[in-house]
């Protein structure tokens, strides 16, 4: 059902690539375009190159024309040139004129349907390349020159309105991300919870939780040497062993900044122990058994995650030999080494889900904190707090190493264990709906993408805007083409001279 | 101080209505008819001993002593025969209702409205007390009338820099509420001394204006004739400015068109649909044909000012960047007018969601070869700032920077700066689709600084995106609805 005026044609008989070809040598256009500098699919212009760098034959081009490129057609790397230039002979040069509008034409072949078609009958495996004479036979509905350009005016309505969303959901995408870094950094500084803070009054402060875990860091270091002394057999006379504990540095707090009321500065040496992984055997590796957890299983967003290409496993035997190395639920785990500072993966923390099981590698440390909420310190370990911290470690090295002895000495701000679990449910409040969030611009992006192409399916059917009664229509145009193609055939090829930029105003 | 005391009261009472279901906007129209009804009475006796413009049977007189079921419908008979008149008149009572359900609240404010000589009231006052209610009024987001009023300093800072002399036209095609003429009016007030004859033509025949929603038209005229603006045709026009070509020619036109495919027509006027307004306007002086209003009343803005008239208009982005019809309206635009000043504002001091917007300063030239632009000036006033419509309003400081940048006194001498920046007519024509949305200076909210903006102002930030990216998916439905 094709709308009044128009009619269907093949490419073919419409557009006929230029055979322009150019010796280099001679070259004084400062302009190169070759495949890499057409972007795909979206037609648009990355780059150019030099052409006096340029050394064979390429084709000429003017403005106006509309440049394919027939190498890879799946690409689909299609460009109106808003400028004079040579190309790459892998692209084909549609030379403008006033029957046709080119930039119909342009958006023509940057639909679905034709970009189906030419990779379909591209031919080659290596290099697939579409020929001329292939996509001549592309059959398309073709409008009276008026509607085309009404077409053209509407469409780059729409995508310019289209585009506008998109960067406006691009940009709320990554200011998300800022979004979540800034909670963080307002949580651990207390402001999350001020209100909480005005409605529970006074709990235990953090500084009596810190003497509690003090004193239960004691409490256990004794018990260990106790049981070191009886599997030697000694049995010590006094308590002068006792002497020879070494309490958790406190930490230095010189020009930190003020903390809300119960809160404490504590160093992680204070309140928790670090455990370094053991280096197990890669020629161990099998395709089952049990899991061995390594940095690649460490994801971004703090879970563990385990796939096809990211897990390995050791025998069952290795577990039964270091069952201190085994974790399992709810554990805080951090990477200890990377290649840079990138991606906050050196010292990314992850908390094991429930029924996790799996040995802990070198490399990547267990975190276990007493008596302080494990959720909070993930969160804290996420925060700005513990990134300045990892950053300001080693400089100028090429891998970037982390030491469990220099993170004992990482201060970080404690609360009151109440306020902490108040902490972590906020801060989990607002990553539920920053996650949605994130879920939705997500989804709306790839939506916005098929929008395009449904707009120009539409387009293309006609059905974009009204037929004017009014303008000649296409069989004319047509008959126009035909007359102008067969008359060229009898003249002598000449050479098409340069326009400026300032025409291609009036033929599009 | 009495007149302290006075606002006040109104103001307080504006609080006992609204209790009683009558909401800002509805207080403000009937204290629009009242204290009209008030200040024709006072007019007409001494020491004005003006000729009187109101029947008897409608007057004051015959509506103060009443009460009850009488009052009622002395005050029904009053509003409806008003409406039927023609010119200032008219433009204030048309399709007038009365909103106030208890007579005894009608017949309190009437006698707090009584007992105050109005006429002699310092103009500024009673501009004042309306201003502010306006401004409240706009500010109940639900009832939309906020898309009628511009931010006030913002129209300072405009007037400012575009200096309207004394004896020179100025029009609004989309007056609203009637705050550029005010300003307007201030300004020439304050820098002239005026004879008795510009005084004259300041009042009457300086300002013209279109709005095309009723209720909007009447706060406008009512606004302007508390100010000592008027003229016995009523400087505003009820109707849609964009139906036909400009008759008349203007020196100035500065405006600030509503923002969205269609007005609102819900607000105050519970009418339901006062008029159809068309989307798509043909018109023999237009540069192209489009559904976008605001291009064309950009269209229709050039086309009122005389040759060497200077605009300033209020334009969302979409003015800026869109394709098509808006790529031609550019390059034309750019072509026949001298376009010499961009100010992209910032977001968060609108009532609309989903809008950014800014401000373009031209002049009309005659028909030329040549194009008349040669420099646009931009000023980012958008970027790293965050404003909000209760607790951090724009002020008019935070407009100085850009009015000393613009510098009025002589536009051909300016420097660039941090936030001003100057691009050259052959600039803007290389950018696809001669593309105005213009940015240099990096987001703070983007970055990854050490600054990390606090959590609400990214989370508003965000917001803002997004009802951006709203609005534009929006237009795109309705574009592909409308064929």
């Amino acid at each position: 059902m094709i709308p009044k005026g128009s009619i269907i044609v093949t490419l073919g008989e419409i557009i006929e690539p230029s055979k322009e070809r150019t010796d280099p040598n001679k070259m004084d256009y400062p302009v190169y375009v070759g495949l890499e500098h057409i972007e795909k699919g979206t037609g648009k212009l990355l780059s150019f190159g030099d052409s006096s760098q340029i050394k064979s034959t390429k084709s000429n081009f003017y403005t106006g024309d509309l440049l394919y490129g027939k190498l890879r057609p799946n690409l689909n790397k299609v460009w109106l040139a808003d400028r004079n230039g040579i190309c790459s002979t892998d692209i084909l040069v549609f030379p403008h004129g006033d029957r046709l509008s080119n930039k119909f034409l342009f958006y023509r072949l940057l639909s679905h349907d034709f970009v189906k078609y030419a990779s379909q009958n591209a031919s080659g495996v290596e290099l697939p390349r579409v020929s001329y004479k292939n996509i001549a036979k592309f059959p398309i509905i073709l409008p009276p020159l008026p509607e085309q350009h009404r077409i053209v005016a509407k469409i780059e309505e729409l995508f310019t309105q289209l585009d506008a969303g998109v960067a406006a959901l691009t940009t709320a995408l990554a200011q998300l991300e800022y979004y979540r870094k800034s909670i963080l950094k307002a949580a651990v500084e207390g402001c999350l919870t001020e209100e909480w803070r005005r409605s529970h009054g006074t709990t235990e402060s953090a500084n009596a939780l810190l003497n509690s875990v003090l004193k239960r860091k004691y409490d256990s270091w004794q018990r260990d040497q106790f049981n070191k002394f009886i599997k030697k057999g000694i049995r010590p006379k006094d308590e002068r062993w006792k002497l020879k504990y070494q309490s958790p540095q406190s930490p230095e707090i010189v020009n930190y900044p003020d903390l809300p009321k119960g809160w404490t500065w504590v160093s992680w040496d204070q309140i928790g122990y670090s455990q370094n992984g053991r280096s197990f055997p890669s020629k161990e590796y099998q395709s089952n058994g049990i899991k061995l957890l390594r940095p690649g299983n460490l994801y971004k967003n703090g879970s563990v995650s385990w796939n096809e290409d990211n897990t390995r496993y050791l025998p069952e035997i290795y577990a039964k030999e270091s069952p201190e190395y085994i974790i399992k639920s709810n554990e805080i785990v951090m990477n200890l080494t990377a290649q840079s500072l990138k991606d906050e993966f050196l010292g990314r923390v992850c908390l094991t889900s429930e029924g996790e099981y799996c040995l802990l590698n070198q490399r990547i440390a267990r975190l276990t904190p007493l008596d302080v909420s494990k959720r909070y310190l993930f969160w804290l370990f996420k925060s700005n707090i513990f990134r300045t911290f990892v950053n300001g470690l080693n400089t100028g090295s090429l891998i970037q190493h982390m030491f469990t002895s220099q993170l004992k000495e990482f201060i970080l701000p404690l609360p009151p264990l109440a306020e902490q679990h108040a902490i972590v449910n906020e801060i989990e409040r607002r990553f539920t709906i920053i996650d949605e969030t994130e879920k939705t611009i997500q989804q709306s992006l790839a939506q916005a993408e098929r929008l395009r192409q449904s707009i120009l399916k539409r387009a293309f059917e006609g059905k974009l805007v009204p037929q004017d009664p009014r303008d000649e229509p296409a069989s004319l145009l047509l008959e126009r083409i035909k007359k102008e193609k067969a008359a060229a055939k009898t003249q002598k090829k000449t050479t098409r001279s340069g326009k400026s930029k300032t025409t291609q105003q009036g033929l599009i | 101080m009495a007149n302290g005391g006075l606002v006040q009261k109104l103001w307080n009472y504006c609080n006992v209505l609204r209790d009683d279901g009558v909401s800002y906007g509805d207080y403000v129209e009937q204290l629009t008819y009242l204290l009209f009804l008030k200040m024709a009475d006072e007019l007409c006796r001494p020491p004005f001993n003006r000729p009187v413009i109101i029947p008897a049977e409608c007057d004051w007189n015959a509506l103060r002593n009443k009460d009850g079921s009488e009052l009622e419908t002395q005050y029904r008979k009053t509003l409806d025969n008003l409406g039927k008149k023609s010119g200032m008149l008219g433009v204030i009572f048309r399709k007038s209702q009365n909103k106030i359900q208890d007579p005894a609240k009608l017949r309190r404010l009437i006698e707090l409205i009584n007992d105050e000589t109005w006429v002699g009231l310092d103009v500024d006052v009673k501009g004042e007390i309306y201003e502010g209610l306006l401004q409240k009024n706009a500010e109940d987001i639900k009832s939309g009338a906020g898309q009628y009023f511009t931010p006030r300093p913002l129209i300072k800072a405009m007037v400012e820099v575009m200096r309207p002399q004394p004896e020179q036209t100025i029009a609004d095609p989309a007056c609203g509420t009637g705050g550029f003429f005010l300003s307007e009016h201030d300004y020439i007030f304050k820098n002239y001394q005026l004879d008795r004859d510009q005084k004259e033509f300041l009042k009457s025949r300086t300002f013209k204006g279109w709005e095309i929603v009723d209720s909007a038209a009447r706060l406008c005229v009512m606004n302007l004739y508390l100010h000592g603006i008027e003229n016995e045709e009523s400087p505003v026009i009820v109707g849609d400015s964009l139906l036909s070509q400009p008759s008349e020619h203007f020196d100035m036109v500065l405006t600030n068109p509503p923002f969205g495919k269609k007005s609102s027509i819900t607000i105050m006027n519970g009418d339901g649909k006062a008029s159809k307004e068309s989307l798509t306007y043909e018109r023999p002086d237009f540069w192209a044909t489009t559904s976008n209003k605001q291009l064309n009343f950009l269209q229709h803005v050039k086309s009122m000012l005389k040759i060497e008239g200077h605009a300033a208009i209020v334009v969302p982005d979409n003015v800026l960047f869109e394709g098509g019809a808006g790529e031609t309206i550019r390059k034309s635009l750019l072509h026949e007018c001298d376009v010499h000043t961009l100010l992209r504002l910032p977001t968060g001091i609108f009532y609309a969601q989903g809008v950014k917007a800014n401000v373009l300063f031209f002049d009309r030239k005659a028909a030329s070869k040549e194009p008349w632009t040669k420099n646009l000036w931009i000023y980012d006033l958008r970027t790293n700032q965050h404003f909000t419509l209760k607790t951090n309003t724009l002020q008019f400081e935070d407009l100085k920077d850009f009015i000393r940048c613009y510098n009025p006194e002589n536009r051909n001498v300016r420097e660039e700066s941090e936030r001003f920046k100057c691009y050259t007519y052959d600039d803007l024509m290389q950018r696809d689709k001669v593309n105005l949305d213009i940015f240099w200076l990096k987001d703070e909210s983007l970055e990854d600084s050490e600054n990390l903006p606090d959590p609400d102002v990214i989370a508003q930030e965000i917001a803002e995106n997004l009802e951006v990216a709203l609005e534009q998916f929006s237009l795109v439905y309705e574009g592909l609805k409308g064929e």
